[in-house]
């Protein structure tokens, strides 16, 4: 994947505007500490899961080319899931520490989709491949949170998110194909 | 919250037994030496020479739980398993594989039709554009190794039959009717690019005749989409033929267009030997998977790509792709050799000689068995030879 599929497929996996509707807010707004906090874990969460693909992939006995089909199964049920669900189940908001893992890191940013997608491209590009995106995705995510939003807000996130669900779905077409060309 | 968490895990654990059963089984390469792959070399020519008919045909079929023949017979399995063994004396200069090619060769020399300017096997019935143009391959393949030109004559003639059943299009008629005296306008699957392998080994010995020409014509017809709309197919079709075609093509015919389209095909023949590599033939694994694929389409798999790593030592659009093929190609070799049937294993059957080499798919085996997965074994073999002498 070239730096412009990675980043689409990424940020779409990630997709910031669905991921909006499902954090934890206060008058309108997410709340920082969970927000930051899940950012933060979830990208060291994925970072580790890449830096570690290799050896993993091994003991699985998955080529990492056959990594990228599988990755493009999982983008693709993930992509339709959101697609056809655009707004993520309102999960119950917990005090204390467990606040800065649920529900922002887990399970709104580390996803099965992301998962895979992290696995397949560090084994076959490299874990810079996925540290950026995944940067770039969730730095979105944290973006379009402190936003304020209303009920057109809403409503608009919820189709401007299908539309990235969609790109998920088409990102995981493209893994499969690649996977295949990879030999 | 806990009961959140348990949903979400639940649904984690199910989706990673889901996908590992059924999208990512484990690929499962057992090791392999050069000495390993020799010895089923050996193993399966031998197979052909045991199991050789007086009148120079080779064994068809044998069902090792019945223990019955298939009387049937097909010519171009012939001439494909004669080109096979060809190769391996190429590759490993085995005397019982000339010497039992060379048997193949003189029972289509018995029934040979001269007309006009060319010469055909015509052993009855409709001339048969596959079945002569796997004789001419494997005989361009004998005239490298050994360089005899006993066959030029034949191998000439053979050529120019393929050329005048070869359309302005690309396409290539299947077969000729001795009784109408012009070709059945049929498409075949196979004889296509049969065929167009065919002229482009011969142009190496005739290069005036345009048989590169027409072979390169084929090749584009077969990457084209038009194939799949004349033949009614609907995806298509990873030819291993097609791959030995542009493997054979003179320099100056590779084009770029060309050379994509065998990346195309070297992706085909990746994924199917690493679905291969996946079946196990036991357990859940059976349900997904199915048993071990028919060692004669496998073979092509691999008989195809190995075709194409060839090729990528002096292409460089395929040079990117060479490790990943060779790894491949060395799981092909290790899965292969261990579904063959060994000499302790075929004293179960009863007949061990027709099953002792072979490779059998449901307890039934064919000649063309034995020939693509021979050329798959050869390819392995190559690149674990190139890889020790690095």
């Amino acid at each position: 994947m070239n730096a412009l599929l990675l980043a689409v497929t990424f940020v779409a996996v990630v997709n910031p505007l669905r991921t909006r509707l499902g954090l934890p807010e206060d008058d309108g707004r997410a709340r920082p500490a969970p927000l930051l906090a899940g950012a933060l874990i979830a990208f060291g969460a994925i970072a580790l899961l890449a830096w570690v693909s290799g050896p993993l992939l091994d003991a699985l006995e998955i080529t990492p080319e056959y990594s990228l089909t599988a990755a493009g199964v999982v983008a693709i049920a993930g992509g339709l899931f959101a697609l056809f669900f655009p707004t993520p189940y309102d999960e119950p908001v917990p005090e204390g520490p467990a606040s800065l893992v649920w529900p922002v890191a887990f399970p709104r940013l580390f996803s099965p989709e992301m998962a895979m997608l992290a696995l397949a491209i560090a084994s076959t590009q490299g874990v810079a491949d996925v540290a950026w995106p995944t940067a770039l995705g969730i730095g979105l995510a944290v973006i379009v949170g402190f936003a304020p939003v209303g009920a057109t807000g809403r409503g608009v996130l919820r189709w401007s998110g299908r539309l990235l669900a969609a790109a998920v779905v088409f990102g995981g077409i493209w893994l499969i194909i690649e996977g295949i060309r990879a030999v | 919250m806990r009961r959140r968490l348990a949903v979400h895990l639940a649904v984690w654990v199910l989706g990673a037994a889901v996908i590992r059963i059924a999208a990512v089984p484990a690929e499962v390469c057992p090791p392999v030496t050069a000495d390993d792959l020799r010895t089923a070399i050996d193993e399966a020519v031998a197979w052909v020479d045991r199991n050789v008919q007086p009148d120079g045909r080779y064994l068809y079929g044998y069902d090792r739980g019945t223990g019955e023949v298939n009387p049937d017979y097909n010519t171009a399995r012939h001439s494909g398993v004669l080109a096979a063994l060809f190769q391996v004396h190429a590759e490993t200069g085995s005397a019982d594989a000339l010497r039992v090619a060379d048997l193949g060769v003189a029972h289509a020399s018995k029934s040979l039709l001269h007309h006009d300017d060319w010469i055909a096997w015509h052993p009855g019935g409709n001339i048969q554009t596959g079945a002569n143009a796997l004789l001419l391959a494997g005989l361009n393949i004998r005239r490298d190794a050994t360089g005899d030109t006993r066959h030029d004559d034949l191998m000439l003639g053979i050529a120019r039959f393929l050329l005048q059943q070869h359309q302005p299009d690309g396409r290539i008629w299947a077969s000729w009717s001795p009784a109408a005296e012009r070709p059945n306008e049929v498409l075949g699957p196979f004889a296509t690019g049969e065929a167009s392998w065919a002229l482009a080994l011969t142009d190496r010995i005739f290069p005036d005749e345009g048989f590169a020409e027409a072979a390169a014509s084929t090749l584009d017809y077969l990457a084209s989409a038009e194939r799949s709309r004349i033949e009614g197919r609907i995806a298509r079709l990873p030819d291993h033929w097609a791959a030995y075609t542009v493997s054979a093509l003179p320099d100056r015919l590779r084009t770029a267009e060309r050379v994509e389209y065998a990346r195309d095909l070297a992706g085909f023949f990746g994924v199917r030997l690493r679905f291969e590599s996946q079946r196990r033939g036991d357990g859940i694994n059976l349900a997904v998977r199915w048993f071990p694929g028919p060692p004669a389409g496998v073979g092509t798999a691999g008989e195809g790509l190995g075709a194409l790593w060839r090729l990528s030592a002096s292409e460089p659009g395929l040079a990117d792709l060479r490790p990943n093929m060779e790894e491949r190609l060395i799981c092909a070799g290790g899965f292969q050799t261990k579904r063959q049937v060994s000499a302790a294993e075929a004293e179960r059957y009863p007949d061990p000689g027709m099953a002792r080499g072979a490779w059998f798919y449901r307890g039934y085996t064919q000649m063309d068995d034995q020939q693509h997965v021979l050329s798959t074994l050869l390819s392995a073999l190559q690149v674990i030879e190139s890889r020790e002498a690095r």
